[in-house]
């Protein structure tokens, strides 16, 4: 038992006597994948949002007896438009002013 | 009246109101896009200037138009008859329009029937017409006046309307014949006219552009900009139930439907409301130019829509000279946005008007 204690607190005096020669290497190597991430990110988002809405067309194909082959594209949605669902424009509203009436 | 729901804007309105022409003025304007470039008290300056301008139109238009006024434009070729006399361009503008619906409305509504309505007792401003009825005599109401129509007199002035005769000279002065016996009442169309030349000024002639809502008296014309920068203001309007009152009750303030509009007009026409007594009996100002006498119709009011007031007006008219049956037939057959309301206060409202229908 006294070995073995004696052991463990050499090899923990040789590691904080040791510094890691490579710790700033690895420090700045992660540091260069996290801004290279958050790059990536910014890029991919800002080219999302520059280019033209994206046909969601799906051409679905349907056999028929014959063995032909039919095909049925479903309509085109546009992707601004379903982003524009839940952006509801605020409505004017009506006020009754005026009464019409047998002249008077 | 504002309908109350969430993501809603408040429209800002200014309000003029005005009486002129025998009839209560009321213009709302849409200052809510001014709101936001101009001050208060810059809008408040505006309004009065504006005010001040329309009550200068009004004077003119009425020295123009009266028949209660000798020394008027009209009165005064009423009373040159069998000649050519000179005229203002908007007396000569409006005649024109009234003797072009004579032929739509198969003569029923004529500007000619003056003398007629004289005859019922309509010589003076309607204020200082007696409304009640004198004791020793025997009561009617509406359906008394079938008795009125027994003695037919053949009235010419359906065929008289193609004598008069308009030209424009060269140098732009326009002038007017009138046939012997002939004399003119234009008050039938002329609050229409009015009321789409001032929506017209306040919201494409006027600087500032105001849509607008200008209200003579029960006749409507919407004002919209020419060239909007904000989608259209959508105006309620109230159909009022027909007018009735009696010794104890005087009913004036409740209303059948409310319509939505964003352009055009909406007059409405009625036996129920320019009611006099004369000559032992109830008198109103809807002339059947056949017997010359106050029409007899199940139509008690119509309400109709157009492009322009002044359509408006002569259609809703020509809706109670014709009859619940015939009118239905008549708005329907032209796809006629419409609300007629017969003698036992029953509504009726054809396709087109359902649209517009925002409460009835």
């Amino acid at each position: 038992m006294t070995n073995t204690k004696s052991h463990a607190k050499q090899a923990i005096k040789k590691t904080a006597k040791k510094p890691d020669p490579f710790a700033s290497l690895k420090s700045s190597i992660m540091l260069v994948s996290i801004a290279g991430t958050m790059a990536g990110w910014l890029v991919l988002l800002n080219q999302e949002k520059e280019t033209a809405p994206m046909s969601t067309a799906i051409i679905s194909t349907a056999s028929s007896e014959s063995g032909e082959r039919a095909v049925t594209p479903t309509p085109i949605v546009d992707i601004n438009q379903l982003r524009q669902v839940n952006a509801v424009a605020p409505v004017e509203a009506i006020r009754v002013v005026a009464r019409t009436r047998s002249s008077q | 009246m504002n309908t109350n729901t969430s993501n809603q804007t408040i429209p800002q309105l200014a309000t003029i109101k005005l009486f002129a022409m025998g009839c209560h003025i009321q213009i709302s304007l849409n200052t809510t896009r001014l709101s936001a470039q101009y001050s208060q008290i810059t809008i408040d300056q505006q309004v009065t200037f504006l005010t001040s301008d329309i009550q200068q139109r009004l004077a003119y238009w009425e020295h123009i138009f009266s028949r209660f006024d000798d020394t008027s434009e009209l009165m005064r070729l009423n009373s040159h008859t069998n000649q050519w006399s000179e005229v203002s361009s908007e007396l000569f503008e409006v005649l024109q329009r009234a003797i072009h619906f004579v032929s739509r409305t198969q003569g029923l509504v004529t500007p000619t029937l003056l003398k007629d309505l004289w005859n019922a007792g309509y010589k003076y401003s309607f204020e200082t017409l007696p409304k009640m009825s004198v004791p020793s005599l025997p009561v009617t109401g509406l359906s008394a006046l079938a008795n009125v129509q027994d003695t037919t007199s053949a009235n010419h002035a359906n065929q008289q309307i193609g004598r008069i005769q308009l030209r424009q000279l060269t140098h732009g002065q326009h002038q007017v014949y009138l046939p012997a016996g002939m004399a003119l009442d234009l008050n039938g169309y002329v609050k229409g006219w009015c009321a789409m030349q001032l929506a017209e000024h306040i919201s494409r002639v006027h600087d500032w552009h105001i849509p607008c809502l200008v209200d003579m008296g029960g006749d409507i014309a919407i004002g919209v900009p020419r060239d909007p920068i904000d989608k259209p203001v959508t105006w309620g309007v109230t159909v009022a139930k027909p007018y009735f009152s009696n010794s104890e009750h005087i009913q004036n303030d409740e209303d059948v439907a409310i319509l939505k509009l964003s352009s055009g007009a909406v007059a409405t026409s009625g036996q129920d409301y320019r009611r006099w007594w004369h000559d032992g009996r109830w008198q109103h100002h809807l002339i059947h130019p056949h017997d010359s006498r106050p029409v007899t119709s199940d139509v008690l009011t119509a309400t109709v829509l157009a492009t322009d007031t002044m359509t408006a007006e002569v259609y809703a008219k020509y809706c109670v000279l014709l009859g619940v049956k015939q009118a239905m037939a008549w708005l329907n057959e032209f796809d006629i946005a419409a609300l007629l309301i017969d003698i036992d206060n029953k509504v009726m409202a054809t396709s087109a008007m359902r649209p517009n229908l925002l409460a009835s």
